[in-house]
C-alpha cells in the first residue's frame, strides 16, 4: 500500500528518471583495483589456519585483517568445549535416574502411603488417584461430613460381603471425599454380579414365565431411575438416614456416584490429581478418623449388604445409556499405572416372540484376543472388562467360503451347543471378497505414533518401530506415508513421501524419541488435517494411530477428540488404531476411537502379532471394501424361543436402525470374515421351517452404494449332534466359551475351561497348520490352570 | 592445511570465484557509490573495500548470489559513509567556492537536472538516500533492500515514501529558486 501511495507521488517519476539515467559513473572498477581485490582474495584462500588468521590478527601477517575471523575462528571452539561441559553436567543426573523411574516417582511414593494406611486400617486403604475434584458443586455436596461417614459405612458392610463372590475381577471406587473430613476409601472386590445358577438357571429365568423383554423393561426402569437425578441423590445422603435402613438404595447412589465420578475423574487433568492425591494422603495419614464405632456398625448390618452381588442391581451400575442390558461393571477408575478397561455387560436371553429381530454393527477387531493373550502368557488372567468375545471368536479363520459374486456371503449353521445342555449354537459367517491384485486402491497413510514418556519401553515403541519398519517395507512404490509423533506437541516428522524413498521413511521411524505427556487430541487434529490436505479421492486414506491410549493432556474423551476430526471423517479418511503396551494402557480410548472413527482396532503385543496386521493380512487391513456393515438376524419365532447373543455389546444397534443410513456401523476389509453366535432354545416338536432370516446391509466403498444380502437360516443347516458338526463350528464354539469364561459371563458359570481344551484338542489337530487354533489350545489350558490355582 | 598444491587450487579457485562476483556487480556497485557520493573515484573505492571485505569473509563464499549482493549493497554503502564522514570537514569548507570557481561546462538541460536531483538527494538522510537509491536507480526488489539495510520490509516502505515526498519538496524549492 505504501508502494501504490509512494509510486502516486509527483516527485517519484522525475526522480526516478533522473536516477535510472545513464550517469558518469565508471562500468568497471580500474584494473590496478581489480588486481588489489583478486589478490586479497589469494590471500584469504591461502591463509584458512587458525595460526594465519590468529598471526593476521596479531598484525604479523602483511595486511589487516578483520578481528571477526579470528572471532568465528575461536567460537566453534568455544561452543564445543562448552557444550560437553554443559551436556555433560546435564546427562550425569540424567543418567544415574533413569527417566522411568522420575516419571513415576510420585506415583510410587502415594502408593507408599496408602500401603502404610492400609495396614493400619485393614480394608481401606488410601486410593490417591480417585480423589475428586473438590470444585465440583455435587461432590462437594454428597461430601458433607455425614454423608461421608454413611457411605464409609455402607463401603465398609460391601466389602468383606462382596469379596467371595467375586474371582473375576477387582474394582476399586472411591467415596467422594469429604474436604475437611473422612478420606478417600476404597472398595475392593465389589465387582461381581453373577448369577447364583449358572447357565441353566439363567434360562429358567428367562426362559419360563418371565419373559426376558419383562427383565429388560425393569432394567431400564431402573437405570431411568437412578439416572433422573443425580443431585437429589446427593442431597438424601446429606439428610443421612439411619445405618439400617434402605441400604440397597444407598448402595446404588454410592455406585451412581462412582460413576458420575468416574467420567469426571477422566477429565481431571493428570498433575492436579496428583497434587490432590498427595493432599489427600498427607490428610489420611494425619487423622485416624473414628473407625471402632464404624465397625461395630458394620457388624450389625452384615447379612444385608450381600443383597447387591445379584444381577437386577449391579445391572444399574451401568449410567451410560448406550450400554445393553445386565451390565456388569461400570468404569473401573484408573490408577496412574493401571490399565483402563470397560464392561458393557452381557446380552441376555430374549424372547424370540416379543423381540425376534437382533441387529448389529460388524466388527472385525481382534484386539481383545491379543490383548487377553499377553495377560496370559505373563502368567495373568486377563480382567474380564478387557474380554470381548466377539473380538476372540473373530480372531479365528473359520475358512468360510468367500463370495461368488457380490460382495459378502453369507453361511450359517446350528447345532447342539457343545457347552449349554439343551441349546441350539447358531454360528453366521459373513466373508467379505478379496479384492484381486490390480483392485488394491493404492494407500496415502499417515502414521500418527505416540511418543509420550509413558511409550520409551522396547514393549511400546520398540515394537511400533519395528511394526512400521515390516508395513513400509510390504507398501507398493507410489503409496503415499507421513509420519507424525505427538507426545505434549504434535508435529509432523515426515511429510507425505512415496513408499519407493524407502531410506527417507525409514529414517525418520528410526529418529522417533519419547519425552513429555500425551496431547492425543493435538495429535489427531493434526493427523487428520495431514491427511485432508493428501487426500487422494480413490485412494485409501488412512491415519494409522499407534498409542498406548494414556492421553493426558488436551482432551482425554474419544468422544470430543473424533468431534473436532468429524469433518475430516466424512471425507473418507478411516483410522486405524494400533495399541501397544500393558500398565497404563487405556482400552476404553482406543477401542471408541476405532469404534466411531470409522475403523479397526488391534492390539500389538508381539512382533509375530505385528506381522500378521502388516504382512500377512495386509491387504485387508488397508483395503476397506464396505463401510457402514450391518447385521440383523430375524428369528423364527415359530421355532426358535429364546435366544442369547454371544459378545457384540457394544455393537447393538437399534431394529430400526439397520435401514438408517446415517447411523455409524463397522467397516470391513478386502476378505475379512465376520463370525456371529447365538445361543438358541428352539421350541420343542415345532414343525420344520426356516429359524430366520440374516440380513447384511452395508455401503460398497467402489461404488458408494449401500446394498443389502439376505440368507435365511435353513433347517438343514441345523446339524442333529455336536460331534458331527464341522470343526470350524467346534472352534468357534470354544472361542466363544473361552472368552465367556475369561469375563465371567453369567451364561458361563459352570463353564470349564479344561472342557474347552477337550474338545479344542481334536479341533487343533484338524487345523495343525494353523498356528493360530493351536495357541488358543495353549491360552485356554494355561487359563485352565491359572484359575484353578486361583481358586 | 594442506599440501602447497592443494593451496594454490584454493587460492585459484577463490580468485575466479572472485572474479565471477567482481564483474556481476561492479557496474550496479559503482552507480551506486557515485549516486551517494557523486565522486567517480570515491565511488571506486568504496566498491573495492566492500569487495576486499568480502574477501575476509573467507572461501568459498557461504552464501547464495541474492545474498551477496544484499551484502556488497551493504558493505559498500558503509564505506561510503565511512567515506563522506571523512571528506566532510574538507569538502564543507570548499565546496560551495569550488562549483562556483568551476563553470557548468556543457549546457545540457538534461545533466542540469540530474545534477539538480543528486544535489537535492545528499541533502537528505543517508538511510533515506540509501533507500531511494537503491530502489529507483537499482530497481532492487523491496526484500533485498530489507535484507541491505537490516531494516524490515515495511519500514523500507516508509522511508521510501518519505525520501520521495522530501526530494519532491527539495527539487521545487530548487527549482523555484
Amino acid at each position: 500500500m505504501k508502494q501504490d501511495v509512494t509510486e502516486n507521488l509527483p516527485a517519484y517519476e522525475p526522480v526516478k528518471a533522473a536516477l535510472s539515467a545513464p550517469s558518469g559513473a565508471p562500468t568497471r572498477l580500474s584494473d590496478d583495483r581489480r588486481r588489489l581485490i583478486l589478490n586479497a582474495a589469494r590471500t584469504a584462500a591461502g591463509q584458512t589456519t587458525f595460526a594465519d588468521r590468529l598471526a593476521r590478527w596479531l598484525d604479523f601477517g602483511v595486511q589487516p585483517v578483520s578481528r571477526y575471523a579470528v572471532l568465528r575462528a575461536l567460537v566453534p571452539v568455544a561452543i564445543t568445549i562448552l557444550m560437553v561441559l554443559g551436556v555433560g553436567g546435564l546427562l550425569m543426573p540424567a543418567l544415574s535416574t533413569s527417566r522411568k523411574h522420575a516419571y513415576t516417582e510420585p506415583t510410587l511414593q502415594l502408593r507408599q502411603l496408602a500401603l502404610r494406611e492400609e495396614k493400619g486400617a485393614d480394608r481401606l486403604i488410601a486410593a490417591p488417584s480417585d480423589r475428586p475434584d473438590p470444585s465440583d458443586s455435587s461432590y462437594f455436596f454428597s461430601s458433607s461430613e455425614v454423608a461421608g461417614k454413611v457411605m464409609e459405612e455402607t463401603l465398609r458392610e460391601e466389602a468383606p460381603a462382596a469379596a467371595p463372590a467375586c474371582d473375576v475381577s477387582e474394582s476399586s471406587v472411591s467415596s467422594p471425599s469429604v474436604p475437611d473430613g473422612s478420606g478417600t476409601i476404597v472398595i475392593r472386590g465389589l465387582y461381581s454380579n453373577r448369577t447364583a445358577g449358572g447357565r441353566k438357571s439363567a434360562l429358567a429365568k428367562y426362559g419360563g414365565g418371565k419373559g426376558a423383554a419383562e427383565g429388560d423393561e425393569d432394567f431400564d426402569g431402573r437405570i431411568s431411575d437412578s439416572r433422573s437425578a443425580p443431585a437429589p441423590v446427593a442431597k438424601q445422603k446429606v439428610a443421612a438416614p439411619p445405618a439400617g435402613e434402605a441400604l440397597g438404595d444407598r448402595v446404588e447412589e454410592k455406585r451412581l456416584d462412582r460413576d458420575l465420578y468416574s467420567r469426571r475423574k477422566q477429565d481431571a487433568p493428570d498433575n492436579q490429581r496428583l497434587a490432590e492425591q498427595a493432599k489427600v494422603a498427607d490428610f489420611k495419614k494425619n487423622q485416624p478418623a473414628s473407625r471402632p464405632a464404624a465397625e461395630k456398625k458394620e457388624a450389625a448390618i452384615g447379612g444385608a449388604v450381600s443383597a447387591p452381588s445379584s444381577p437386577s442391581i449391579s445391572s444399574t451400575l451401568s449410567a451410560d445409556a448406550e450400554a445393553p442390558a445386565k451390565t456388569k461393571s461400570a468404569l473401573k477408575p484408573e490408577a496412574p499405572q493401571s490399565s483402563t478397561f470397560r464392561a458393557f455387560g452381557v446380552n441376555p436371553f430374549v424372547e424370540a416372540a416379543q423381540q425376534p429381530f437382533s441387529t448389529f454393527s460388524i466388527d472385525v477387531d481382534s484386539a481383545s484376543y491379543t490383548l487377553a493373550r499377553n495377560f496370559l502368557n505373563q502368567g495373568k488372567l486377563p480382567p474380564a472388562e478387557a474380554v470381548r468375545t466377539e473380538e476372540i471368536v473373530n480372531y479365528f479363520d473359520y475358512h468360510d467360503t468367500p463370495p461368488g459374486q457380490g460382495l459378502f456371503a453369507v453361511r450359517s449353521e446350528a447345532a447342539p451347543s457343545p457347552f449349554g445342555p439343551g441349546l441350539q449354537l447358531l454360528r453366521i459367517g459373513v466373508k467379505a471378497r478379496r479384492l484381486g491384485r490390480e483392485e488394491n486402491r493404492h494407500a496415502v497413510l499417515t502414521f500418527l505414533v505416540d511418543t509420550s514418556g509413558s511409550m520409551s519401553t522396547p514393549d511400546r515403541l520398540g515394537l511400533i518401530q519395528q511394526s512400521l519398519r515390516l508395513l513400509v517395507d510390504r507398501l507398493a512404490p507410489e503409496d503415499l506415508v507421513a509420519l507424525i509423533q505427538f507426545d505434549s506437541h504434535a508435529r509432523l516428522t515426515l511429510d507425505y513421501t512415496r513408499a519407493a524413498d524407502k531410506a527417507r521413511i525409514l529414517k525418520a521411524i528410526a529418529s522417533i524419541q519419547t519425552s513429555g505427556s500425551t496431547n492425543l487430541e493435538e495429535g489427531m487434529r493434526l493427523a487428520y488435517e495431514c491427511a485432508r490436505r493428501a487426500f487422494q479421492p480413490g485412494a485409501g486414506n488412512r491415519v494409522l494411530l499407534l498409542s498406548d491410549g494414556a492421553a493426558n493432556l488436551g482432551s482425554a474423551s474419544a468422544e470430543d477428540i473424533l468431534a473436532v476430526v468429524a469433518d475430516s471423517r466424512k471425507q473418507g479418511i478411516f483410522c486405524s488404531v494400533y495399541g501397544v503396551g500393558q500398565g497404563g494402557y487405556n482400552d476404553v480410548m482406543l477401542e471408541t476411537l476405532a469404534n466411531k472413527g470409522d475403523g479397526s482396532y488391534v492390539y500389538l503385543d508381539t512382533l509375530e502379532e505385528a506381522r500378521r496386521v502388516f504382512v500377512d493380512d495386509l491387504a485387508a487391513t488397508l483395503n476397506t471394501v464396505a463401510a457402514d456393515v450391518k447385521i440383523q438376524v430375524e428369528f423364527n419365532p415359530a421355532r426358535v424361543k429364546v435366544y442369547r447373543q454371544l459378545g457384540y455389546e457394544n455393537r447393538k444397534l437399534r431394529q430400526e436402525d439397520f435401514r438408517n443410513d446415517a447411523i455409524d456401523a463397522g467397516e470391513v476389509g478386502s476378505g475379512q470374515a465376520v463370525t456371529a453366535l447365538y445361543e438358541l432354545s428352539l421350541v420343542p416338536d415345532a414343525p420344520r421351517g426356516p429359524l430366520g432370516t440374516v440380513r447384511v446391509r452395508y455401503r460398497d466403498l467402489a461404488t458408494g452404494r449401500i446394498a443389502e444380502v439376505e440368507s435365511p437360516l435353513s433347517e438343514n443347516q441345523a446339524q442333529p449332534r455336536p460331534d458331527v458338526s464341522g470343526a470350524s463350528f467346534k472352534l468357534a464354539a470354544c472361542a466363544a466359551e473361552f472368552a465367556e469364561v475369561l469375563r465371567g459371563s453369567p451364561y458361563a458359570e459352570d463353564g470349564d475351561l479344561a472342557e474347552v481344551a477337550a474338545l479344542l484338542r481334536p479341533v487343533a489337530l484338524e487345523y495343525a497348520l494353523d498356528t493360530r487354533v493351536q495357541e488358543l489350545l495353549r491360552l485356554v489350558e494355561k487359563a485352565a490352570s491359572l484359575k484353578r490355582d486361583g481358586n | 592445511m594442506g599440501t602447497p598444491d592443494q593451496t594454490r587450487a584454493r587460492q585459484n579457485a577463490a580468485e575466479a570465484e572472485m572474479e565471477a562476483v567482481v564483474a556481476t556487480h561492479e557496474q550496479a556497485l559503482l552507480r551506486y557509490a557515485c549516486g551517494m557520493l557523486g565522486d567517480p573515484h570515491a565511488a571506486q573505492d568504496a566498491v573495492q573495500h566492500a569487495f576486499i571485505k568480502l574477501c575476509d569473509r573467507g572461501f568459498p563464499l557461504r552464501m547464495d548470489p541474492p545474498a551477496i549482493r544484499a551484502w556488497l549493497y551493504r558493505a559498500t554503502h558503509n564505506a561510503a559513509i565511512d567515506y563522506l564522514r571523512h571528506q566532510k570537514r574538507h569538502t564543507a569548507l570548499h565546496e560551495s567556492a569550488a562549483r562556483e570557481a568551476i563553470p557548468a561546462t556543457p549546457p545540457d538541460p538534461d545533466a542540469d537536472r540530474r545534477q539538480l536531483v543528486f544535489d537535492c538527494l545528499h541533502q537528505l538522510a543517508p538511510g533515506e538516500q540509501q533507500v531511494l537509491l537503491l530502489r529507483l536507480q537499482e530497481g532492487l526488489p523491496y526484500k533485498t533492500i530489507s535484507e541491505t539495510t537490516g531494516l524490515p520490509s515495511g519500514t523500507v516502505g516508509r522511508l521510501l515514501h518519505d525520501a520521495v515526498k522530501k526530494l519532491g519538496i527539495l527539487i521545487q524549492q530548487a527549482g523555484t529558486l
